[in-house]
């Protein structure tokens, strides 16, 4: 899909007005944010925006996400584990410290 | 809009934007209000935050541009390394090195544009930052000028329709539902104005007695 985030009160105005013409090409709307469909369509409202308002219109290009595919199986087991865990009161930084799971600091340097 | 840009030219049937003219009437008084000072504040901070953001079509097109060389001469070095493996001559040798001189030229090219992309859109997001402080400082400007026409508002309208009822030929109590020549009238009457406002509705009998109500100079037609 398309994400089209806006950084002015006239950018946003102008996908408000987008969003609220071409409701079939909007699969969501979140504010000042909203997702177009990956369609020729959506592509076409989406570079309009940005015609319009060149600074103030980001455009990028989502894909689903597949933890399975794009996340290494450490990571999965590490978010599990910590939401599993018998204290709420631990942060994960302290809950990683001897266990098997990795430290933030690890997590930060490693891209996916 | 300047109270005057609203009741510059009265005549029968004129258009009156009635609240935007009675904030206008207001501060042609130099009423002032409870946020003035902090809009002043929000307007300084969004002056002192403008980082402009790197456009980056070029470096996107670039991108574009390079990848599609990138393939074309990755085909070229595939054919080329066919045909030397069928003919072995020498000119199959030399177009293949060719391709392959070709091929790295492209790659480094492309590899740049990449390199260049990555660096503008780092930038870009900095820059976005910032864009984002602006939004929210902008929210917040337009909520406190609300508040501020708000006041204005209510500073200014106990007075104007008294003043209304004192208006000749009028029998409205109310600037909400006066007509448009008696409201415009009587912000007249109420506000401070600098430029003779031309008045084209018979309201009153001659200019004089229509100056000495509006108080104010009036260009009588």
């Amino acid at each position: 899909m398309l994400l089209v985030v806006t950084y002015s009160r006239s950018a946003r105005t102008s996908l408000r007005n987008v969003c609220r013409s071409h409701e079939t090409s909007v699969v969501r709307k979140l504010g000042r944010a909203a997702l177009f469909e990956a369609t020729e369509l959506g592509a076409f409202l989406a570079l309009r925006l940005r015609e319009k308002h060149p600074e103030d219109v980001q455009l990028e290009y989502t894909e689903p996400f597949n933890e399975f595919r794009d996340v290494p199986a450490t990571v999965r087991e590490a978010a599990r584990a910590y939401e599993r865990r018998d204290n709420p009161n631990v942060a994960y930084a302290k809950f990683a410290v001897n266990s098997p799971h990795p430290l933030p600091s690890e997590l930060r340097k490693r891209e996916l | 809009m300047s109270l005057y840009q609203h009741v510059g030219v009265i005549t029968p049937g004129m258009d009156l934007t009635r609240r935007a003219a009675l904030v206008a009437t207001a501060r042609s008084l130099n009423a002032s209000t409870e946020v003035d000072v902090a809009i002043r504040e929000l307007h300084a901070q969004l002056r002192s935050r403008s980082e402009p953001i790197p456009l980056r079509v070029d470096a996107r097109r670039r991108v574009a541009e390079t990848v599609t060389d990138l393939e074309a001469k990755r085909e070229r070095v595939a054919t080329m390394r066919g045909r030397l493996q069928a003919t072995d001559d020498e000119t199959a040798a030399v177009a293949y090195h060719d391709a392959i001189r070709q091929l790295s030229e492209a790659e480094t090219e492309h590899t740049a544009a990449v390199e260049a992309l990555t660096t503008a859109r780092q930038q870009a997001r900095a820059a976005r930052d910032i864009r984002e402080q602006r939004f929210r400082i902008e929210d917040r400007l337009e909520n406190l000028k609300r508040r501020a026409r708000k006041e204005l508002v209510s500073a200014v309208l106990p007075t104007v329709n008294t003043e209304l009822s004192k208006l000749p030929d009028c029998t409205y109590t109310s600037f909400d539902e006066a007509d448009s020549v008696s409201a415009a009238l009587t912000l007249v009457r109420v506000g401070a104005l600098k430029i003779p406002v031309t008045t084209a509705c018979r309201r009153f009998s001659d200019r004089q007695s229509a100056e000495e109500w509006l108080e104010t100079p009036v260009y009588w037609i």
